[in-house]
């Protein structure tokens, strides 16, 4: 288990991480989600221990590491790039952390070769890592760290060098790696998608503060901000018009997500006047760009007969139906 | 393992520091002697029972040197360095009393009476020699004064300024124009200047051989042992000349230098060196004239004729030293 | 991790700090300190007596005039010249482009001394071409290549590096969619040269300019070779001023030598910073080489260029062809008739020859070895803990970059003449250390410069990545930092050490007995009228230059510095 307690951190005058708390268990997937800038890679190097927290408490497996060299901490990190010494063999390399540690010789081939096997790359043992491709390279950044018995692996935006069908065999890997080996990852992105359907459980961060942590569901269903509801999936923010129409509580802030939104034809008794400002057809579904009492509003609606004859121009009805509103305090 | 590798590099960068400073046990000898010359010395006193180290190096080289170490002496004694330079040394400081056995009967000029340090034990003119070969004995200058005519442009070669022996021509030289305070008039300037512009003027003893080698050169201007050096090693015919108004000599001191630690053995070779029958010995084998009257009567026939075969010019060193430096000065930044 | 282990490495790291520190303060300060305490208070009292005096001096006089004649007149010739081969190599198509390419490289590998004494050997007063021309031209002086005609000679086909390094790199930066937009527009091949290519070159050419202007002042092998008779340059009088027992001038005159030096290094840096802002296209197209229409201009491009080639070839082909000639050909034949490996033989085995060749590789190695750990300890700490302290230790020992040498040796001289505290009391002057100290004092920069980018270009990540691993700083250290540094570091070595073996400048002033270099060895021979002192001279040189070229091609591959 990671505590993190009331962690803050600052590079100079700059908080770039506002006092957060998170438990991420044992064994769990975990992923740190939000916009290029938020502080995700730095609340993983906090953990990693190469930057200094400003306050606050972290503990790993129940130890107190907040004053603890990198070197002492025990958590692996896989980085963006794999950071594979360009010098030393494959071999060499997961080898590495077990020659820091003084193993014998063979205690440290007899680990290489099974964690090389595991990681399936006992191929390319011999080969430099530029001769590798980027998912290979990637398997020996892990196995580097897991062959340390490293029970904690910290990736940061480990997928974001490799093309789409790489990137989507290796959330596999990853996955599959983590079950069998039943380490805890904490997973660093910016990619929504990845995040979701990646981990057990997620934080979003903005601007150096933690939003909302809990499954991807929780998260969808259920924001705890307005900043979460927009950043985990779609959101139209409603407004103040439209909000008055359906007699909403004008002193707090009301998000639909774009599925949510039905259309009807514009002699439909029920729903509010729009008209079509513009039309995307996305292959399975159709989004179209409304204009509801002079304010935007997405809809995304499956594609099909009636959705086709869409057109920009075009009068027609929305329905908002209250419990797929989701509203939150004004002041946040 | 690797650890001990960076601190036996930075143990390894101390050492530049330098050489131990440890005394060395035998006795240590500054000499600008040759290495022939410097190795049989060596030999004969070892063999006389002095336990010496001879360190050898050029006469400009070894006085700067000892004025560096002023604070720290390495040399116990010194041995060789001419007139001026000796002055110059004992003016600083740098020795220590000390009349040895062989003073007694030792002309005026070679004595230091005044300050008993100082003692000359050999001598030797700069003297004008020609190449035979290539100049009729009419065509060579009969005095220094005559190698600024226009029928010697181009046929004498004056080396750097540093050398002992271009030192001591060109003092000679302007000592002719001195007044009796020691001053030198503009004629002697003037003459510097035309001295100059007549000749070859090199940089390294090279480049002086080069020009007799190119048969250019077929005056030299040097120390009495260096023309016949030369002529042998070039293949010519040396004449010297006994020039008017006298040929410069220059006479080599000994002297122990102040706060040796091994003053007694310091003693004991500079008794050894400078004594009759070592100075015969010396005469004998490479043609040094001595000063000594015991000495020269020691020595081999030649040797007592060379003891005579030129004029002197008078050269008071002791009122010349401190000028010197000057005047090298002056014609290094303004006439060469 | 042993405990022992842990203790030990903040220990090591303090005692190199130490003895870092300690270097800087005894071999930069110092002396610099001592240049300017001899120059403005000789005697204790502040004055400017030193300046009256070289004012004074007719010979220091025309030694100011003759630096800045020999430099105006280089810079125009060289730059003719360099931009010439620049253009011929890289815009003009121009046939036997390798040959042309190997030749315009040669300034790269005979510099210094051994290039003065390689023209010394075939222009000089014996030297072959000089006979080659007589045979042609009887009325010709023996030593007609003397005094500013042979320098700026010398200068002109020597100091086309900078053109040969920055100004190719710099052309292969033009956007040839421009040149070929000009030529859309009705421009000429030429036209378009000037118009489009050269302004684009303009930053360069200057600072390559500057470059040559700061060789030029400094120039001291050249003209002390090849200068003759009353013909010095200021870096010669120093050293007469340092002989002649004057500090006082010697140490004005440096200070002289060092104002311009930094003047001209303080503009090179205006205009790169400058430079950088031109930026061509973010793609800029390969520039193609431009057939020249004209027949009558191609055969003159073509005669021009291989002219050049041949006059920087023929006194290197010389030097190679009469180093294993026998002693008595040189001096006595145009081109040698026989071959005999002799030379080599003695240089190898007579302890005379070979001294010198020792004594500049060890002090070369000592040198080289010193400035390494120095550099690579100041600008690791720089790097990885950038803070005033370290950013100061850093730039002490950037220091001597924008000094000349003869202004830091007179500094050692007038530090180390005496015993000295800083270092335990000793004399340095007239042993053999001091020169070495020189050697690596004026290297230091060059190797931080080069160290400095190879740690910028290191990925910080690899560092972090070991450090998960478990690994220490100073494991950290040894086993990736190090390893991958160590190619730049070895060139660097190499690279130092070439320099070194030629060196001239700081050899000059802090030689003696103990440690006579190779390069004063050569200078020294060079003067020997020895048919067997000129055969060892030409050895010495055929073997820095055997170095040198070796040292550029692995540079070469390594894409520092030299090019391709
Ligand atoms: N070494 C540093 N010094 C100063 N500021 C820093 C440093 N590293 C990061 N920052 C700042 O801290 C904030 C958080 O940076 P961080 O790298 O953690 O963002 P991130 O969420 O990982 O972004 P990305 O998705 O772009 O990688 C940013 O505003 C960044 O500019
Ligand atoms: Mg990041």
């Amino acid at each position: 288990m990671i505590e993190l307690d009331e962690v803050s951190v600052r590079y100079g005058s700059h908080e770039a991480v506002t006092p957060t708390n998170l438990r991420i268990e044992t064994g769990e997937f975990f992923t740190l989600l939000g916009p290029s800038g938020c502080g995700k890679t730095t609340i993983l190097r906090a953990i990693a221990g190469f930057v200094p927290v400003a306050s606050g408490r972290i503990t790993i497996e129940g130890r107190d590491v907040t004053g603890i060299p990198a070197e002492r901490r025990g958590v692996g990190m896989v980085f963006q790039n794999y950071a594979l010494f360009p010098h030393m063999t494959v071999a060499e390399n997961v080898a590495f952390g077990l020659k820091v540690a003084r193993k014998s010789g063979k205690e440290i081939s007899r680990a290489v070769d099974a964690v090389l096997e595991a990681t399936g790359i006992e191929r390319h043992a011999r080969k430099k890592p530029a001769e590798l491709s980027g998912g290979q390279q990637q398997r020996v950044a892990v196995a580097r760290s897991l062959v340390m018995g490293t029970r904690v692996l910290l990736f940061d935006e480990p997928l974001s060098n490799l093309d789409a069908k790489v990137r989507e065999d290796m959330r596999h890997e990853i996955k599959r790696l983590q079950r069998d080996v039943g380490f805890t990852a904490v997973f660093v992105t910016h990619d929504q998608e990845e995040a979701l359907s990646m981990s057990d459980r997620l934080l979003v961060i903005n601007e150096g503060r933690a939003e909302q942590s809990g499954t991807a569901r929780e998260l969808y269903q259920s924001p705890a901000t307005p900043f979460v509801c927009q950043f985990v999936g779609a959101a139209n923010e409603i407004g103040p018009k439209v909000a008055r129409a359906l007699g909403l509580d004008a002193a707090r802030r009301h998000f639909v997500r774009p599925e949510h939104v039905a259309l009807a034809q514009a002699g439909d008794p029920q729903g509010v006047e729009a008209t079509v400002a513009d039309v995307d057809y996305l292959g399975s579904m159709t989004r179209a760009f409304l204009d509801v009492l002079g304010e935007p509003l997405q809809c995304q609606v499956p594609s099909g007969p009636s959705v086709d004859r869409l057109k920009a121009g075009m009068s027609v009805k929305v329905n908002l139906s209250r419990e797929r509103i989701l509203s939150f305090d004004g002041s946040s | 393992m690797t650890r001990n590798h960076w601190l036996a590099g930075a143990m390894t960068f101390l050492s530049l520091l330098g050489t131990s400073a440890a005394t060395a046990e035998p006795l240590v000898v500054y000499s600008p002697q040759g290495d022939e010359r410097a190795v049989w010395i060596a030999e004969h006193a070892t063999a006389a029972g002095h336990d010496v180290t001879i360190l050898t190096a050029g006469g400009g080289e070894l006085f700067d040197r000892i004025l560096a170490e002023r604070a720290n002496p390495q040399a116990d004694v010194v041995l060789g360095l001419i007139d001026a330079a000796m002055a110059t040394l004992k003016a600083e400081g740098l020795f220590q009393p000390y009349v040895p056995k062989w003073a007694d009967g030792l002309p005026e000029v070679y004595r230091d009476d005044a300050d008993r340090m100082v003692w000359k034990f050999w001598q030797t003119p700069v003297v004008i020699a020609y190449n035979s070969d290539m100049l009729a004995q009419e065509d060579a200058p009969a005095s220094w004064l005559e190698l600024v005519e226009d029928r010697h442009a181009g046929k004498y070669v004056i080396g750097p300024a540093t050398w002992q022996t271009t030192k001591t021509y060109l003092i000679g030289m302007l000592l002719r124009f001195a007044d009796d305070g020691g001053e030198i008039s503009d004629d002697g300037w003037d003459f510097m200047q035309r001295l100059y512009d007549n000749a070859i003027v090199v940089d390294s003893a090279d480049a002086k051989t080069a020009a007799f080698v190119n048969k250019e050169a077929v005056i030299d201007l040097n120390w009495f042992g260096g023309v016949g050096r030369l002529a042998d090693d070039v293949g010519y015919n040396a004449v010297m000349v006994d020039t008017e108004g006298g040929t410069p000599f220059i006479a080599e001191g000994i002297a122990i230098t102040k706060g040796t630690d091994q003053l007694d053995d310091a003693k004991a070779f500079v008794d050894w060196f400078g004594s009759a029958e070592f100075m015969a010995a010396y005469a004998a084998r490479f043609g040094q004239v001595p000063v000594h009257p015991d000495a020269i009567a020691a020595a081999p026939d030649s040797v007592k004729r060379n003891a005579t075969l030129l004029r002197p010019q008078p050269i008071d060193w002791d009122v010349v030293a401190p000028r010197i430096d000057g005047w090298i000065q002056r014609i290094e930044l303004d006439i060469k | 991790m042993t405990p022992s282990g842990m203790s030990r490495i903040p220990l090591v790291r303090s005692v190199l700090l130490v003895v870092v520190i300690w270097c800087a303060a005894s071999f930069i300060y110092a002396p610099i300190f001592s240049v300017l305490r001899f120059a403005f208070a000789p005697e204790g009292d502040i004055g400017l007596g030193a300046i009256g005096e070289l004012a004074g001096s007719r010979r220091v006089r025309t030694a100011i005039v003759n630096t800045l004649v020999v430099t105006g007149l280089s810079i125009i010739t060289v730059n003719v010249i360099g931009i010439f081969q620049v253009a011929v190599l890289e815009y003009l198509r121009v046939g036997g482009r390798g040959f042309l390419r190997f030749a315009f490289l040669t300034p790269l590998i005979f510099v210094s001394v051994a290039a003065a004494t390689g023209y010394g050997f075939v222009y000089g007063q014996t030297g072959a071409l000089t006979r080659l021309l007589q045979s042609v031209w009887p009325a010709l002086p023996n030593d007609w290549f003397t005094g500013t005609l042979a320098v700026v000679f010398a200068h002109t086909f020597l100091l086309t590096s900078f053109h040969f390094l920055f100004l190719r790199a710099a052309i292969r930066r033009v956007d040839y969619s421009t040149v070929e937009a000009a030529r859309g527009l009705g421009a000429s091949n030429m036209e378009a040269f000037a118009r489009v290519v050269l302004p684009v070159l303009l930053p360069t050419i200057f600072a390559t300019t500057l470059l040559v202007t700061y060789k030029s002042l400094g120039s001291f092998a050249i003209p002390s070779v090849l200068g003759g008779r009353r013909f010095d340059m200021v870096t010669e009088l120093i050293l007469t001023l340092n002989s002649l027992r004057r500090p006082d001038m010697a140490a004005m005159l440096s200070i002289g030598l060092g104002l311009a030096v930094i003047l001209c290094i303080a503009a090179m840096q205006y205009v790169e910073r400058r430079g950088s802002y031109v930026g061509g296209s973010k793609t800029p197209v390969p520039v193609e080489r431009i057939r020249i229409s004209s027949p009558f201009v191609n055969l003159a491009v073509h005669a021009a260029a291989y002219a050049i080639a041949v006059i920087q070839l023929i006194p290197i082909a010389l030097v190679v062809l009469f180093s294993f000639a026998p002693a008595r050909s040189i001096a006595t034949e145009v081109l040698p008739s026989s071959f005999t490996l002799q030379n080599y033989v003695t240089v190898f085995s007579q302890s005379t020859a070979f001294v010198p060749l020792k004594n500049s590789l060890v002090m070369g190695a000592s040198a080289t070895m010193a400035g390494l750990m120095i550099s690579l300890f100041v600008v690791n700490l720089a790097h990885r803990h950038a803070n005033v302290g370290t950013t100061s230790l850093d730039l002490s020992f950037m220091a001597p970059w924008i000094l000349p040498a003869p202004f830091i040796a007179i500094g050692l001289i007038l530090t180390y003449d005496e015993p000295n505290l800083l270092v335990a009391n000793r004399v340095l002057l007239g042993g053999f250390w001091i020169l070495p100290i020189g050697y690596a004092v004026v290297s230091i920069p060059i190797m931080m410069r080069f160290l400095r980018a190879a740690f910028f270009s290191l990925d910080p990540a690899l560092n972090e990545a070991a450090q998960s691993l478990g690994a220490p700083a100073f494991y950290r250290f040894l086993r990736v930092t190090v390893p991958l540094v160590l190619p730049v570091m070895i060139l660097i070595a190499g690279m130092t050490l070439n320099v070194i073996l030629s060196e001239y400048s700081m050899s000059a002033f802090l030689f003696n007995v103990n440690n006579k270099p190779l390069s004063i060895a050569l200078f020294e021979g060079a003067r020997s009228a020895n048919p067997e002192q000129a055969a060892i001279n030409l050895v010495y040189i055929s073997l820095i230059m055997a170095f040198s070229l070796g040292i550029i091609t692995l540079a070469d591959r390594y894409g520092l510095g030299g090019g391709k």
